[in-house]
């Protein structure tokens, strides 16, 4: 274990994580002796083979990538404008903590209603719940490092005399990248649950139809295959945000 | 020539009215150029805030303070600040941290690098200009930090605990190495402590706050020949003083 620590390379992570697979689906198997509706592995990766090989399948995969990262592209502008702004000043940061910190706690779900009441049908809403849901730890994370780096680096500012542009330019934007590029990674996530949970409500299009779908025909080993598809997909699209922030963020490495 | 820094019936309070705070309750004292002064004081008496309004980052309640007879008012290019907190930008290069001042001041690139390259040369640091903050020890950033401030070719030295978070040993020789520096350049530096030893090595003069509501109570020449050597600081005219400050601090934070 300490050794593992010491010398994390990438071989040991894979290992350890195709172990946690293998024991996954050695669980399931037992698990399939206890409630016979699960079905095991080989059933699932059949079944998600048939799926997965169907020309629909780019489509339904399609529409829910299009409305996460609509979604996320949203979150970030408006998360990242609004921290800024409040962040910039200590009275509006104590106004609107309380707020922000009371919206974070709410499941977003709840404001799924509002949104279909306000956009309708179609990618709309999904957009706009990926967006609710993948906003509030953007929002977060941009109005704290402001609000840091500013407290941190003010009397460098004052003592060199710089102008509000220069330090905006010079020293807050690039203080509040690795936290607010930590948050957008994690708004990933976040805005696919947002799109998938509104596909599952409203069922039209997407993976969260696709799902809703096969969970009516029935087709739980079909369900639990696109289940996994979207794990995937979600734990690439960090891997290369990761990997992103390392190369741009060599100064935090030792 | 004119006084450097005069500090004349300063003092700070803090809050509105109704519950002010009263930081610095009277502060007076003259600071000529090419001087080596500290300020020494118990915790929470002012230091940091007497020496903010020196650098113009704050300003007096009452009375002034003023550079070569005039009134400071804001920050001023004839001086350069070593912060007591880590304040250097961890995104920067040591090369670009020490540029920094310079490229703010709209110096060229040219003239940028070849400074900060001597001023990287000055606190010992050669080959160490590609590194990040993080790659380097406590001891060495301040260094960074300092030569930073080098870098602006400052009158007025300020420095706020530079060597605040440093062991015992790496701030005996920091210290040795800021002397030679001021040695070189001639500049003036007041130097806020909170360190007898520390004080005693490296002043000239030592300012001896209270504690809050502060005063300056004392004034204390050190009058010991540079270089001094381990053999001088542990003399009988240092550990005098030693004990006059010893006895002072004592007093003010109402110990026996
Ligand atoms: N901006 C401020 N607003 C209100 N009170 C302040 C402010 N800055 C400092 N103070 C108070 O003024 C007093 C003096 O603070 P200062 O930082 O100057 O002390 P110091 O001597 O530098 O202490 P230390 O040795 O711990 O650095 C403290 O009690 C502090 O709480
Ligand atoms: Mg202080």
């Amino acid at each position: 274990m300490l050794q593992f620590r010491v010398s994390p390379n990438l071989l040991s992570i894979l290992l350890i994580q195709a172990a946690a697979l293998v024991a996954a689906a050695l669980a399931m198997n037992a698990l399939g002796g206890i409630f016979p509706f699960l079905p095991g592995p080989t059933h699932i990766v059949e079944e998600g083979a048939q799926l997965l090989i169907r020309p629909e399948i780019l489509q339904d995969f399609g529409v829910t990538l299009l409305e996460a990262s609509f979604g996320l592209l949203i979150a970030a502008g408006i998360g990242i404008s609004l921290g800024l702004v409040i962040g910039s000043s200590a009275a509006l940061v104590s106004f609107a903590n309380p707020l922000i910190l009371a919206l974070y706690s709410v499941p977003k779900i709840v404001f799924l209603p509002i949104l279909m009441l306000i956009f309708g049908t179609g990618m709309g809403p999904k957009i706009a719940n990926a967006a609710v849901h993948a906003a509030f730890p953007i929002l977060l994370n941009t109005l704290v490092a402001t609000r840091d780096t500013t407290v941190r680096h003010e009397k460098l500012g004052q003592s060199l005399c710089m102008t509000r542009l220069q330090f905006a330019t010079k020293i807050l934007l690039p203080g509040i990248v690795p936290p607010v590029f930590g948050a957008i990674r994690l708004g990933v996530g976040l805005s696919f649950m947002g799109a998938l949970l509104a596909e599952l409500f409203q069922s039209e299009a997407g993976v969260g139809h696709l799902v809703h779908d096969l969970y009516n025909s029935g087709n739980i080993a079909g369900m639990l295959a696109i289940i996994l598809a979207v794990l995937v997909i979600i734990v690439s699209l960090n891997g290369i945000m990761a990997a992103v922030e390392n190369r741009f963020s060599r100064w935090r490495e030792i | 020539m004119s006084v450097s820094v005069s500090i004349e019936n300063v003092s700070k309070t803090f809050g509105v009215p109704g519950t002010e705070f009263v930081a610095i309750k009277q502060a007076d004292a003259q600071i000529q150029p090419g001087e080596f002064v500290s300020i020494l004081g118990p915790s929470g008496c002012g230091k940091s805030t007497l020496l903010d309004m020196v650098a113009g980052l704050a300003t007096p309640s009452r009375g002034t303070v003023s550079i070569h007879g005039q009134p400071v008012t804001g920050p001023d290019e004839r001086m350069a600040m070593v912060f007591q907190q880590m304040s250097l930008l961890p995104w920067r290069t040591i090369q670009a941290n020490v540029e920094f001042g310079l490229e703010v001041r709209g110096v060229g690139e040219a003239q940028r690098r070849r400074t900060a390259r001597e001023m990287i040369d000055l606190v010992g640091l050669n080959g160490f200009e590609e590194k990040y903050p993080s790659q380097l020890s406590g001891g060495m950033n301040q260094r960074v930090a300092i030569a930073r401030a080098l870098a602006l070719d400052p009158e007025i030295l300020l420095m706020d605990e530079p060597f605040g978070a440093l062991d015992e040993q790496t701030r005996r020789i920091m210290g040795i190495e800021l002397l030679r520096i001021w040695d070189k350049s001639g500049k003036t530096i007041v130097f806020v402590t909170h360190s007898i030893s520390e004080a005693i090595q490296l002043s000239d003069r030592i300012l001896l706050m209270s504690s809050r509501p502060s005063t300056i109570r004392e004034i204390i020449d050190v009058p010991l020949a540079r270089p001094r050597s381990i053999e001088d600081l542990s003399s009988e005219t240092a550990r005098d003083i030693e004990l006059r400050v010893w006895k002072v601090l004592l007093e003010e934070t109402g110990a026996k």
